[in-house]
């Protein structure tokens, strides 16, 4: 429980992760433009551990026939069975209501602290 | 209304009475003795013997229709593999001319007959046309297409026919059959199969290929009002795929960006399905475990096939369908399907 300093900020570079572990779970650190993002490290399907998983875009909702790609470098996808979320929600792209776990995080004296409850 | 049955399949006596209705210019290769050439698959014959129990309306009307308490039964034929015969204008002519004979011979006579549109779909254009040409007419309630296909139904070049089906607010009736025959892909996935037997069984197979096809190809996106009516194809297989769908849906999902909602719902919302034959599921418990994974109370209709009842009597096929259903899928679900149209009486014989 409480507030983990997991990174310096600049161990992790835009584009980039960290996998930690706070009180026996796996969470990953993902930096998107300057914005860090805490997932737990557990695909809500399987429990993969998701965050090893490629970082890329989707396919947006679009009219038949038709292709729209977008969220580059927001997508999360599982390197088991390529369930895709979306790393700033944790949300998968299927349904809003499967999602990974997230943390919150605060930037301070160029320190990652996630909140773990 | 006691009991509407979705799938009669009447037929022709003789192809010469259906020469007449058929234009001049093609006319001669449906008189000739014997009917037009066509493709077959080679395991049950095409059309009609002289002496067949569907081939008379008002002998099916008094030994059928009222001696089993049916009120309404909308005509799909018995012309399975029109869509892949080899020669496309042909086949459009032959759909021409059975629609008309069947409005001129059984539709308006009677006000207990509806019919159905039969269009031949490897030249979507001409099935269009017909559409058109007919689509206004109270006594047709569908569109009716052999679900033996050249290519699979998603495909876009069939589009247009579903646009026009939804234009006239017609469902769509597919009726398995042409497996196998003329330009057909194979009757299984497997390859041509041996025996009636086989082929016969496999069938639901083609069922399973349109509806994936359909759904991502994103039909039901693009014609959100769309109904499908699978005749004669069984229930039991649907809830695989469906199941089988969604769960690949969530990780495949971004080839077909427009699939939006789980391939199931598209299915459930858009796919009725026929009581003959039902699978002889050995214990009651069984079937209702599945008319409730396919929303039965929604989607399934009574049909009776007749008069093919090779696979047993319908009545007695659906005795182990719950009594708090049997009045959705004997009446109220082809009410729903067919609207208003189903009711309305028909036109005068021209």
């Amino acid at each position: 429980m409480g507030r983990h300093v997991v990174a310096r900020v600049d161990e992790i570079p835009p584009g980039g992760r960290k996998i930690v572990r706070i009180e026996g779970r796996e969470i990953g650190i993902f930096n998107l433009d300057g914005q860090f993002y805490a997932l737990k490290n557990s695909c809500p399907h399987q429990a993969a551990r998701v965050c090893l998983g490629r970082v890329l875009g989707t396919t947006l909702p679009s009219d038949v026939y038709e292709f729209q790609y977008g969220k580059e470098g927001r997508i999360l996808r599982c390197p088991w069975h390529s369930w895709e979320y979306d790393i700033t929600t944790g949300q998968s792209v299927f349904d809003p209501r499967v999602r990974v776990v997230t943390y919150p995080v605060e930037i301070a004296n160029f320190e990652v602290a996630v909140t773990v409850s | 209304m006691r009991v509407i049955d979705v799938d009669l399949h009447h037929q022709i006596s003789e192809w010469s009475a259906v020469a007449p209705y058929v234009a001049s210019g093609l006319r001669w290769r449906v008189a000739r003795p014997g009917g037009p050439p066509l493709a077959r698959h080679g395991f049950k014959k095409v059309g009609a013997a002289v002496a067949d129990p569907a081939a008379d309306p008002t002998w099916v009307k008094e030994h059928y229709l009222d001696a089993r308490g049916v009120d309404l039964a909308i005509l799909t034929g018995s012309l399975r593999s029109l869509g892949v015969q080899p020669n496309p204008d042909l086949a459009a002519a032959i759909a021409r001319g059975l629609n008309d004979w069947t409005l001129d011979n059984w539709v308006r006579p009677f006000n207990c007959y509806k019919g159905s549109i039969l269009v031949a779909q490897q030249d979507p254009q001409q099935a269009v046309a017909e559409i058109d040409r007919l689509g206004a007419d109270p006594g047709m309630v569908q569109v009716l297409m052999g679900s033996a296909s050249e290519a699979p139904l998603g495909r876009r070049a069939y589009h247009p026919i579903y646009a026009a089906c939804v234009r006239y607010n017609l469902p769509l009736a597919l009726h398995i059959g042409g497996e196998g025959a003329g330009i057909s892909s194979p009757a299984t996935a497997v390859g041509h199969p041996t025996t009636y037997f086989e082929w016969y069984g496999s069938l639901p197979q083609s069922y399973m290929g349109h509806i994936m096809s359909m759904v991502t190809e994103g039909v039901f996106e693009r014609f959100p009002t769309l109904k499908v009516v699978l005749c004669d194809g069984g229930v039991f297989w649907l809830p695989h795929i469906m199941w089988r769908f969604d769960k690949n849906w969530k990780a495949q999902r971004s080839e077909t960006p427009w699939v939006k909602l789980p391939p199931s719902r598209y299915i459930l919302d858009h796919f009725y399905l026929t009581t003959y034959p039902l699978e002889a599921a050995p214990e009651a418990k069984h079937l209702h475990h599945v008319l409730e994974m396919i929303e039965a109370e929604r989607t399934l209709l009574f049909s009776s096939g007749y008069p093919n009842w090779e696979l047993g009597d319908p009545f007695d096929m659906i005795r182990d369908v719950p009594d708090g259903l049997r009045r959705r899928v004997m009446v109220d679900n082809a009410l729903a399907v067919y609207g208003d149209r189903l009711l309305a009486p028909n036109r005068p014989r021209s």
